[in-house]
């Protein structure tokens, strides 16, 4: 590869992930701008299952986008001195609490993500046990309503899940072999 | 038969939800502009660091995912 090669990758890498947070930001906005304007639903009740496009071609576009999450997190290049296996024991003290801090910040994103997963389960139950919509009847609404856009924004999010959690083989640096 | 939630009800849960996606994105576009170690790989050091673990999230995290957007009845 050409030296300009990794840089175009990182490149790359970097435009896949912002267009997915467009999406999602152009998602979210609809989502905002129908409901301020609109009284209710925007499907039928229940929500259709059959709608533009296919729920196959919703599928084969959430794989290729998990593919090309993991493609592009591949696609990643880290200085060499942030690798682990390039880090010696902390040597200062102000470097031992930097690392603290960092550790510090993984846990607290994994506790985000562990309440807002029991946030969801509690809405789940609450809605069913009142009679309301689950949330699976909202994503066929948004489905129904708005085909290419949710396609798009179900696409994104799976993106996102290839990009950050299928698994790289771990690299020599990694293993510090 | 099932009636739709209050709407803000909806709109905060939509919000929430993405909301958090679009904060790691941001997260992981501004480590790997500075390249950094980005967040799969925290995510990765962390899954091998303790796998078990990491096979219960996965599992309850691939069953959010199936349950809410996987409907055939």
């Amino acid at each position: 590869m050409s030296p300009k090669g990794p840089e175009i990758a990182r490149c790359a890498s970097l435009g896949f992930l912002l267009a997915a947070g467009g999406v999602l930001v152009y998602a979210l906005g609809s989502a905002f701008t129908y409901t301020a304007t609109h009284p209710g639903p925007a499907c039928s009740n229940p929500p259709a299952l059959a709608a533009d496009p296919p729920q196959w071609i919703v599928v084969l576009c959430c794989l290729a986008a998990f593919a090309a999450g993991h493609l592009s997190g591949r696609w990643q290049q880290v200085d060499p001195q942030h690798l682990p296996a390039a880090m010696p024991a902390a040597v200062t003290e102000a470097e031992q609490r930097q690392r603290g801090r960092q550790v510090l910040v993984i846990e607290g994103l994994l506790l985000v993500f562990l309440i807002e997963i029991l946030a969801l389960l509690v809405f789940e139950v609450v809605a069913l046990s009142s009679g309301r919509w689950p949330i699976t009847l909202y994503v066929r609404c948004a489905y129904n309503a708005a085909g290419w856009p949710t396609t798009l924004g179900a696409a994104s999010v799976t993106f996102l899940l290839g990009r950050w959690l299928w698994l790289p083989r771990r690299s020599s640096a990694e293993t510090g072999s | 038969m099932l009636r739709p939630a209050p709407d803000a009800a909806v709109l905060w849960v939509a919000g929430v939800a993405l909301g958090t996606l679009l904060m790691l994105v941001g997260a992981d576009f501004a480590l790997t502009w500075t390249r950094r170690l980005p967040i799969g790989s925290w995510v990765a050091g962390w899954a091998r660091r303790y796998p078990l673990f990491a096979l219960a999230l996965a599992l309850v995290a691939g069953g959010l995912i199936g349950h809410f957007f996987f409907a055939t009845g």
